[in-house]
C-alpha cells in the first residue's frame, strides 16, 4: 500500500487493474478508526462485519473493500 | 475465555506497554522478561496469535516483524510520532502511527512513481496534510490482504 505524489502518479505504477486509489483524507481517517485503539489494554482485532461497516462509511468501494 | 486467550491478550498488553515505554518492537525474550513469564508460553502465544492474525511475523520466525502499525526494522515509511522515529511498512500504517500513540507526527516516504519525497504532518485528531499532494494505493481487494501479506 503505497503512497504516491497524485492519482496519476499511482496511474502510471499500477501493478495490477484490481487495486484502488483513495484520498488522503479517506486514508487517514481509515488510519486512525483502524488503529486508534491498537495500544489499549481492550484491543482487539476488528470483526468481519465491523471492518466492513467501517469500509462503507469510509465511502469505499462495496466490491473491493468486502472481506466475505 | 480459555486460559490461552486471557494468556494471548497480557501478551498483547505487554508488547503494547513495551512500544510505548521502550520505543521498538519487543522480542519473545523480552516480552517474557517483561511479564516474568516462561519463553516457551510466551513463544506459543506468538504462535496463536500468528495464526490469528494479530501480528506479521518475520520470515520462518515467530518473531514479530510488524505489530501493526508498528514495523520491527527499518522500511520505507518512516513516522516521527511521540518524540521518537518509528517505521512503518506501508502508507496505511505509517498514518495509522500517530493514532495509535494518541499524538500528532509526520509522516516520511517517496512517491512510488517518481521518487519525489512526501512528508505529510497528522495532527494529534488525525487531520492528515502533505506537502504537495498524495493519495494512497490499495494494490490488492480486501479479501486478499493476507494471501500475501509481506506483499500486501
Amino acid at each position: 500500500m503505497r503512497l504516491f505524489r497524485s492519482e496519476e502518479h499511482a496511474s502510471r505504477s499500477r501493478r495490477s487493474d484490481l487495486s484502488q486509489v483513495i484520498t488522503l483524507d479517506q486514508a487517514a481517517r481509515l488510519a486512525r478508526a483502524w488503529y486508534v485503539k491498537k495500544l489499549t489494554p481492550g484491543w482487539r482485532r476488528h470483526t468481519v462485519e465491523e471492518a466492513e461497516a467501517l469500509f462503507t462509511q469510509l465511502g469505499f468501494d462495496k466490491d473491493f473493500w468486502r472481506l466475505q | 475465555m480459555t486460559d490461552d486467550a486471557v494468556f494471548d491478550g497480557l501478551v498483547r498488553q505487554a508488547i503494547a506497554a513495551s512500544i510505548r515505554r521502550r520505543g521498538v518492537v519487543p522480542t519473545i525474550a523480552q516480552i517474557a522478561s517483561d511479564m516474568g513469564a516462561a519463553p516457551a508460553a510466551v513463544d506459543a502465544s506468538f504462535a496463536r496469535m500468528i495464526a490469528a492474525h494479530v501480528f506479521i511475523p518475520k520470515r520462518e520466525s515467530r518473531e514479530i516483524y510488524s505489530y501493526n502499525p508498528f514495523c520491527a526494522e527499518p522500511t520505507d515509511f518512516r513516522v516521527r510520532s511521540d518524540g521518537r522515529e518509528w517505521w512503518a511498512l506501508c502508507g496505511w500504517d505509517a498514518l495509522g502511527i500517530p493514532a495509535a500513540l494518541g499524538a500528532a507526527g509526520t509522516v516520511e516516504t517517496s512517491c512510488a512513481d517518481c521518487g519525489d519525497r512526501i512528508v505529510i504532518d497528522v495532527d494529534r485528531d488525525g487531520t492528515a496534510v502533505s506537502n504537495g499532494g498524495a493519495v494512497l494505493n490499495i494494490g490488492v481487494r480486501a479479501l486478499d490482504f493476507w494471501t500475501d501479506i509481506y506483499f500486501t
